[in-house]
């Protein structure tokens, strides 16, 4: 008895995650020292010390301008991301499932996954011209193949097992899809989910800047370029690596280890 | 008060009748299509509790798939007593949804209507998983696990229960534990078992009737369409009319293995 309540509950004990954090301020805290020696030495504005960076991120932030930038690409990343994973899941799924459209798509995958995003940017904005949708497409194509490779190999693997067990006991399409087969499928999604964000996030820059986007931290970046001004360009790249680790911290990882809570 | 008693001629009707003309397997990999089972003809009374043996490879697996409607691939028929059989399988792994626990693997096959009229508490208990219902499978020891997938196998009532060796890979107490509690089960729940198993000692320990199958050896001689395949049918079928009791003592084992299966 006592055994099996000391199975179901089972926590990892909390110093664990203190640990971990101390580990990463220390490494940080070693980066910015790095950071503030390399710019004394060199006394050039084409590397500022964190504390120029700072404070332009703190004045950014009070014009307004950083938010306006930041909720620009956060709006680009989410509806690539999502347009990536739906459709990446489906082609995964269909490859996964059907032996015939795997061995038909399996050289459009391949291309796919080693064309250049350069390649995918530039000819998506002079097929389809300058517009939002454009910048959500190029980007969602770069990310599609991973996502359907990812899928695929969950589809593959799913258990013959479980699927007689639920046809056995006449679980109905419906039960089966919920409870067996979309859980096996969990751990693929959330895996292409981490590698998807970060992924994404970085075209969706570029594709900013290349675009020739009015708004987004893309577009800052590249106008700070032109004028050298490092400073502006690390105060950006900052900020929004700080936002996509909230993201990851705050929604992926929970789902992630939510979905993987069963695993011993 | 004898209203309930049935007319002689639906008591009589089988709970299974199976009628296995053929089984063949395609050719697989430069190996020829060959047969497996042939001529497998058997009715399976209400409420018996069927073991069917025989060496590996032999096919019995393969015919409690084709009851289970699971391998629909062979000439013949299964028709079951009841139109709308309930059936259960209690397969050679325990086959549990590792994301479940316990009581919602247990829960999950039950029709809708029925998840409140179950007892799963009581039915925990009684196959000793009480206080485990919260627990994730993989958490649990084999033999855990096989408890639960013993428990789902008997929370449908079904009409039909079919095992697949379902206590290979225990060490022997454990797997004689099981073996008692599937009795108890079976006794309080009386329902028709088909149970597959090559183990000859388990076979007369739970049966009420065994059923052998067996074939000329693919060494005898064999040749044309069916080198290399067994082509199994019924070869002995023996009633086993031990008591609770003796199903327990190694002499009346050992004496009625003697009496089906030879020395």
């Amino acid at each position: 008895m006592s055994r099996a309540a000391d199975l179901a509950s089972d926590r990892r004990p909390a110093n664990q995650g203190l640990q971990r954090l101390s580990w990463a301020l220390a490494s940080l805290a070693t980066l910015v020292l790095i950071w503030t020696v390399a710019s004394t030495v060199a006394q050039s504005r084409h590397l500022p010390g964190p504390g120029t960076v700072f404070g332009l991120v703190v004045y950014e932030a009070q014009t307004g301008a950083l938010w306006i930038s930041l909720a620009a690409t956060l709006l680009r990343v989410a509806a690539a991301f999502t347009a990536a994973m739906l459709i990446g899941s489906a082609i995964g799924l269909a490859m996964g499932r059907n032996p015939t459209a795997d061995k038909f798509f399996d050289a459009w995958l391949i291309l796919f996954l080693n064309l250049p995003a350069l390649v995918i940017i530039a000819l998506s904005y002079v097929w389809l011209g300058p517009y939002e949708t454009t910048a959500i497409l190029a980007v969602a194509i770069n990310k599609i193949p991973n996502v359907a490779v990812q899928m695929r190999e969950g589809a593959r693997n799913l258990s013959r097992d479980l699927d007689e067990m639920a046809a056995v006991y006449k679980l109905g399409w419906l039960k089966t899809l919920q409870h067996v087969t979309l859980p096996q499928l969990a751990p693929f999604f959330a895996a292409s989910a981490r590698s998807g964000l970060a992924l994404v996030w970085k075209i969706v820059l570029v594709v900013e800047a290349l675009g020739g986007h009015a708004t987004g931290v893309g577009h800052k970046i590249y106008v700070a370029f032109q004028s050298f001004d490092v400073g502006m360009i690390l105060a950006y790249a900052l900020a929004f690596i700080v936002v996509i680790q909230i993201v990851e911290h705050t929604l992926l990882q929970p789902l992630q280890a939510r979905l993987n809570r069963w695993k011993r | 008060m004898n209203v309930h008693t049935p007319p002689a001629d639906i008591a009589a009707a089988p709970a299974v009748r199976i009628a296995v003309a053929a089984k063949t397997w395609p050719p697989v990999a430069g190996r020829p299509a060959h047969t497996v089972l042939r001529a497998v003809n058997l009715d399976i009374a209400p409420r018996s509790f069927v073991v069917v043996s025989g060496p590996s490879g032999c096919g019995k697996s393969t015919l409690l798939n084709i009851v289970a409607g699971l391998d629909r691939d062979y000439n013949g028929s299964i028709a079951f007593g009841a139109a709308d059989a309930r059936l259960s399988f209690i397969f050679q792994s325990p086959r549990l949804l590792p994301w479940k626990t316990v009581q919602e693997n247990i829960e999950i096959v039950l029709p809708d209507g029925d998840r409140r009229r179950a007892n799963i508490p009581e039915l925990l208990s009684r196959v000793g998983l009480s206080g485990a219902q919260s627990a994730f499978p993989e958490r649990l020891s084999l033999g855990m696990q096989r408890r639960v997938a013993i428990a789902r196998g008997f929370v449908v009532e079904p009409d039909i229960l079919l095992m697949d060796e379902p206590f290979v890979s225990l060490d022997d107490p454990t797997a004689d534990a099981l073996r008692t509690l599937v009795l108890e089960l079976w006794h309080r729940h009386p329902t028709t078992v088909l149970f597959v198993t090559h183990d000859r000692r388990e076979a007369v320990r739970l049966a009420t009737r065994i059923i052998r199958l067996g074939g000329p050896d693919a060494t005898a001689g064999d040749t044309g369409d069916n080198a290399g395949g067994r082509r199994s049918s019924v070869v002995a079928d023996h009633n086993v009319t031990l008591s609770l009791d003796e199903r327990c003592s190694a002499e009346h084992l050992l004496a009625e293995q003697v009496r089906v299966f030879g020395a």
